[in-house]
């Protein structure tokens, strides 16, 4: 009886050693390409959402079970605009693995690049430490990096470094006050509504704000973080990143 | 103006000193309990007895993804600190508006989490997988992580962690599982585990001949899953553990079973044990004696005493010299008790024969959850009255003999609820010197509730109710004086801070968090 579950249990979703198949390279470039060809329309060429939600950095989907994923690809999502697939079951889990790569923490997935020589550049000529800290060291302007391989996948990193443009981390958007009592604040904002505001300085001070005792405010759309695109070849972009991969807050334990 | 002032405060103010958590709770709340004491009473008068009925919503913070907040918000110089599972979230306490947010989602689990902790620069909060993190507090930044416990070995946490002087203690989950207890403190700048006090003693040491198996000494609960107390003058923590494992089933653990359902006194420098009491020896009900304990300066019997107040969850309302250790009385603060006939001198329960869990059942008062529970009581040493949030429930328990297997959710079987005896909360206060009910306030709804009270100077007792209120009551006579509706199970305990003047009460919904305040009219 219980071979003829297994049996059945097989048929309806192989389980060909799942946790070998999501790191494998050759699958998730299937599955790359399989999800250009039929998911991208709605979740965005590289996943980034559009009329589907975002898999890159959306938390439901690394919360997911690989069984979750499997059904909601095979099966569709009933009372949304996700559809049911008729693809082989072999062809979902590469999708599944490619959605696994796409969203995994950095941390967790292969990244080459010499750590060592990352460190050196995130220390040094990148200057990364003026507005990002690691460990409490550095500064308080950019997101705080102690856990950025842990917590975000590796194209988001690396969008990051090359794009920083391409989008503002929420809470990090630069802003210059003048306040009634005479003083300047430089910093970015964590929180800002009509009636109050947030902002952090570099040196991590956090001053809580009411809009009525702020007198001029000068914000910005732009990341004051540089580009690293022009600045650093490829084998330093490659190395400061899969330095940047490795920093997990757990990985000493 | 005002302004400037308050922006040079905050940059005077930006260490927390262990000076400062002995002065709390004032404007700022810096520790689970409010103050080391576990009283929960607050100095605050702003909002009094005779203007409560004019307290109104200030803000909501609604908790992304919660479902099941425990917390006790922190408040420090104007920031609130609050927990969810794995989360810390620091908010404005004037605004509820955020400033950040700390996730950690590589934890191992989805725990409840009951609060932070601060001292210096840091805030601290266990994961559900027994790590310590300390994050800046201003900016959220990550600090350091320190595992302390292994799942592996079926540990887990949901505590607030208790900073002591430059320590920061912390305990477990998992007894019901089988997990040893233990108490541990860690280095608050380093995480350095600095000791550990195991509750259940290991073989050979003291305590250990009260288990008949020694597979106990290694699975044998006690665990250490609430925050406790602190008198700073005798240098000692107060802690309590809880039940024996497996939970129903005491065939396979002849004996008192120390240090289960004990009350510890620890000395804060080494972690070791100065004296212990146990409320419920060889207990077979899971009545962990996780409901804090709660010190008390006052004159007994003739003579100024310093006691500790423990309002277990079998029922009894004990009073001990909190110095030694020496039983001087308990009473029974439910009606709904059958398993003992009282305490007799010694403090030892004067047991009912016929009560232990059954295969077939037995039907026992208390219930599993207990008379009393972790829900926050408070204490105002003006009225002199212990508010205590009180179950009245009986349960039918069974058990089993089957071998017990650590680490899979294994407890001898369990407790279930009578549904012709509905359980029913009350809030009741008690002076605790005689044990005498004073008033009490009924909570009808349907037993669900875990919400705690808070005490003010401005005779009012916050509480919530089982219908998902806070209440507030005149502390003298339990007079209702306001409530509030959030349309969600309050399974937290309310709190009282000021920001710029201005008295807020706040307390954790399900997945939200309010802050409460009186109303100001508009002035031209």
């Amino acid at each position: 009886m219980l071979t003829l579950i297994l049996f059945l249990a097989q048929v309806g979703a192989p389980d060909f050693s799942k946790s070998s198949l999501m790191k494998d390279a050759a699958n998730i470039d299937e599955g790359r390409k399989l999800f250009a060809s039929t998911c991208s329309g709605c979740h965005g060429p590289s996943g980034e959402g559009g009329r589907g939600p975002n898999l890159m950095t959306g938390r439901a989907v690394r919360r997911s079970t690989d069984e979750t994923l499997f059904n909601s690809v095979k099966n569709g999502l009933p009372g949304t605009d996700m559809p049911p697939t008729n693809l082989p079951n072999e062809k979902v889990w590469q999708l599944v693995s490619f959605m696994r790569a796409l969203n995994a923490p950095a941390y967790e997935v292969l990244v080459n690049g010499d750590e060592a020589a990352g460190r050196e550049i995130f220390m040094g000529k990148g200057n990364c430490r003026q507005c990002h800290a690691i460990g409490g060291q550095g500064g308080s302007l950019g997101p705080d990096l102690t856990n950025i391989g842990g917590s975000r996948p590796l194209n988001q990193i690396r969008e990051a470094v090359l794009q920083p443009d391409k989008r503002l981390a929420e809470g990090y958007q630069p802003a210059v006050l003048h306040l009634k009592s005479g003083k300047t604040l430089t910093g970015v904002l964590r929180d800002y509504t009509n009636y109050s505001m947030s902002l952090v300085d570099n040196a991590g001070n956090v001053y809580l704000l009411r809009t009525a005792e702020v007198t001029d405010r000068r914000l910005s759309m732009k990341s004051p973080m540089p580009s690293y695109k022009e600045t650093l070849t490829a084998t330093e972009q490659r190395d400061l990143i899969k330095f940047l991969s490795r920093l997990s807050a757990r990985r000493e334990q | 103006m005002r302004l400037g002032v308050y922006l040079l405060a905050m940059s005077a103010l930006a260490q927390v000193k262990y000076e400062d958590i002995l002065k709390s709770p004032n404007e700022n709340w810096l520790t689970y309990a409010g103050s080391y004491s576990g009283q929960r009473h607050s100095p605050l008068t702003q909002i009094n007895a005779a203007n409560a009925r004019n307290l109104t919503a200030k803000w909501v913070y609604h908790v992304p993804d919660a479902k099941k907040l425990e917390a006790t918000p922190i408040v420090y110089d104007g920031i609130l600190y609050v927990t969810n599972s794995n989360q810390l979230h620091a908010l404005d306490a004037r605004t509820g508006r955020k400033i950040w947010i700390y996730r950690d989602e590589q934890a191992e689990g989805q725990r409840v989490n009951r609060g932070a902790a601060i001292l210096g620069d840091k805030v601290y909060l266990v994961t559900s997988d027994c790590h310590l993190v300390a994050l800046n507090r201003k900016t959220g930044a990550i600090l350091w992580h320190k595992k302390y416990a292994d799942t592996k070995e079926g540990y887990f946490a949901t505590m607030a962690p208790f900073i002591v002087k430059d320590k920061v203690v912390v305990g477990m989950g998992g007894g019901d599982s089988g997990a040893r207890g233990f108490l541990a403190a860690m280095s608050a700048s380093t995480g350095e585990e600095l000791w550990r006090l195991w509750t259940i003693p290991g073989k050979g040491e003291p305590g250990s001949e009260t288990w008949s198996k020694e597979f106990s000494l290694k699975w044998g609960g006690a665990g250490t899953w609430l925050s406790g107390t602190y008198d700073p003058a005798l240098n000692l923590l107060y802690w309590t553990t809880g039940n024996p494992w497996p939970d129903f089933y005491g065939g396979d653990r002849e004996g008192a079973n120390l240090y289960s359902d004990s009350l510890i006194a620890v000395d804060a420098d080494t972690g070791k044990l100065k004296w212990y009491f146990q409320f419920t020896p060889h207990d077979t009900h899971d009545w962990d004696a996780q409901s804090w304990p709660v010190l008390i300066d006052t004159v007994y019997d003739g003579k100024p005493r310093k006691l500790v107040l423990h309002p277990n969850r079998n029922g009894f309302l004990y009073l001990l010299d909190r110095v030694t250790g020496e039983f001087l009385r308990a009473t029974a603060f439910v009606d709904k008790l059958d398993w003992a006939t009282g305490i007799d001198a010694k403090g030892k329960p004067m047991v009912v024969p016929g009560k232990d869990p059954t295969p077939g059942g037995t039907r026992a008062c208390p219930a599993v959850r207990g008379a009393a529970n972790w829900m926050s009581p408070a204490y105002n040493p003006v009225t002199g009255l212990f508010y205590l949030p009180t179950l009245e429930q009986c349960d039918i328990y069974f058990s089993s003999t089957k071998e017990p297997k650590p680490m899979i959710g294994f407890a001898g079987t369990g407790g279930e609820n009578i549904p012709a005896e509905p359980g029913k909360f009350l809030l009741r206060a008690i002076d605790p010197r005689t044990g005498k009910r004073v008033w009490e306030y009924g909570l009808p709804g349907p037993a669900t509730a875990w919400a705690g009270a808070v005490s003010t100077a401005g005779n009012v007792v916050f509480f919530g109710d089982d219908n998902g209120q806070l209440v507030a009551s005149d502390a003298r006579t339990g007079k209702h004086l306001w409530h509030f509706g959030t349309s969600q199970n309050i399974t937290a305990s309310p709190i009282t801070y000021a920001v710029d003047g201005k008295q807020y009460v706040a307390i954790c919904s399900a997945s939200d968090v309010y802050a409460f305040g009186l109303f100001e009219p508009m002035v031209e």
